[in-house]
């Protein structure tokens, strides 16, 4: 007799018939969402405080992540950096709390889908090629072409290859290490339920930083790739 | 002291990082040469000569992927040595 698995996207309505991905993907994002508004609002209260509080409060629990976020962008971009702070800071959100949320029970980490790793990845697909454009124009196309004209028959082809081999290595390996990392957890909770899945479940912490920081450390190599201004 | 310890620590997890990811970049361009090659092959009814030829180019594509990486380390080196 199989009872059903308890997640938290089956307490609503509008969720449960959703794929367990997707629900929870949902359920991240509006918990994100609250973090951001909460901080906003007070924010926006304290405008006018520039001496920092005395006590740890919420207001600058948000503000050290914003700043610890910033500060790694624009220490791996450079100056330039400040114009990635919001692309790579969401998508850096996003996994991190995807990945965390694997360690809640109840909860099925969106990133150990395929879908939701790939579409985070083709995210910053698109958006290279679109800051490629918007820095170089039409321009950008020469970086396909290679040194010489009449290389190009031959470099196209390889650079498309180069190209296209990113993102699926960046969704893969996101969606690998998660995978792995969860059902290693699950297998173990299994086996013997007490104590023994908790230096697992102490990896699984490990990994789900890492494999954010990995993720933005490469999707921050790509863009700078797009906007540098010299030969390949 | 603390601080260019930990800025040299974060140093070598981002090249780490950088260089960890070149194994599974390189794997994937050849294989994506193949199943390019392999797809065009099925539609032109070519087999197996296109296969073979986005087999090389996927190659290519893995050593660029070194050579582009190489190609920064030894910029960074250089900017490393004149400071």
């Amino acid at each position: 007799m199989e009872h059903e698995v308890f997640t938290w996207a089956s307490l609503f309505p509008f969720l449960k018939k959703l794929p367990p991905h997707v629900s929870n993907a949902i359920i991240v994002s509006v918990i994100l969402l609250i973090i951001v508004v909460l901080g906003y609002r007070q924010l926006r209260r304290t405008e006018d405080e520039i001496v920092p509080e005395p006590k740890i409060t919420f207001r600058n629990f948000v503000e050290m992540i914003v700043e610890t976020l910033s500060n790694i962008i624009v220490d791996t971009m450079g100056p330039r950096g400040k114009e990635f702070v919001l692309i790579v800071g969401t998508l850096a959100l996003f996994i991190l709390f995807n990945n965390l949320s694997g360690l809640v029970p109840g909860f099925l980490p969106a990133t150990d889908n395929v879908n939701t790793t790939f579409a985070c990845s083709l995210t910053v697909f698109m958006m290279t090629h679109y800051y490629g454009f918007r820095e170089h124009g039409i321009k950008y196309l020469k970086q396909f072409v290679g040194p010489f004209w009449w290389l190009a028959p031959l470099m196209v082809p390889i650079e498309l290859i180069g190209h296209m081999a990113r993102p699926l290595s960046l969704g893969l390996r996101l969606f690998g290490n998660i995978t792995g990392d969860h059902l290693v957890t699950a297998i173990f909770f299994g086996l013997v339920p007490l104590m023994v899945p908790l230096p697992v479940m102490f990896l699984g912490l490990f990994v789900a930083f890492v494999q954010t920081f990995v993720f933005m450390l490469l999707s921050m190599a790509y863009f700078s790739g797009a906007i540098s201004h010299e030969e390949h | 002291m603390v601080m260019s310890l930990s800025d040299s620590k974060r140093d070598v997890v981002k090249s780490l990082i950088s260089y960890s990811s070149l194994g599974l970049e390189m794997g994937l361009s050849v294989a994506i040469g193949i199943a390019i090659g392999y797809f065009l092959d099925s539609f032109f009814k070519t087999y197996p000569y296109l296969t073979i030829i986005f087999m090389i180019f996927g190659i290519v594509a893995a050593m660029k992927t070194i050579y582009v990486l190489l190609k920064k380390i030894a910029k960074e080196d250089e900017r490393d040595n004149s400071k």
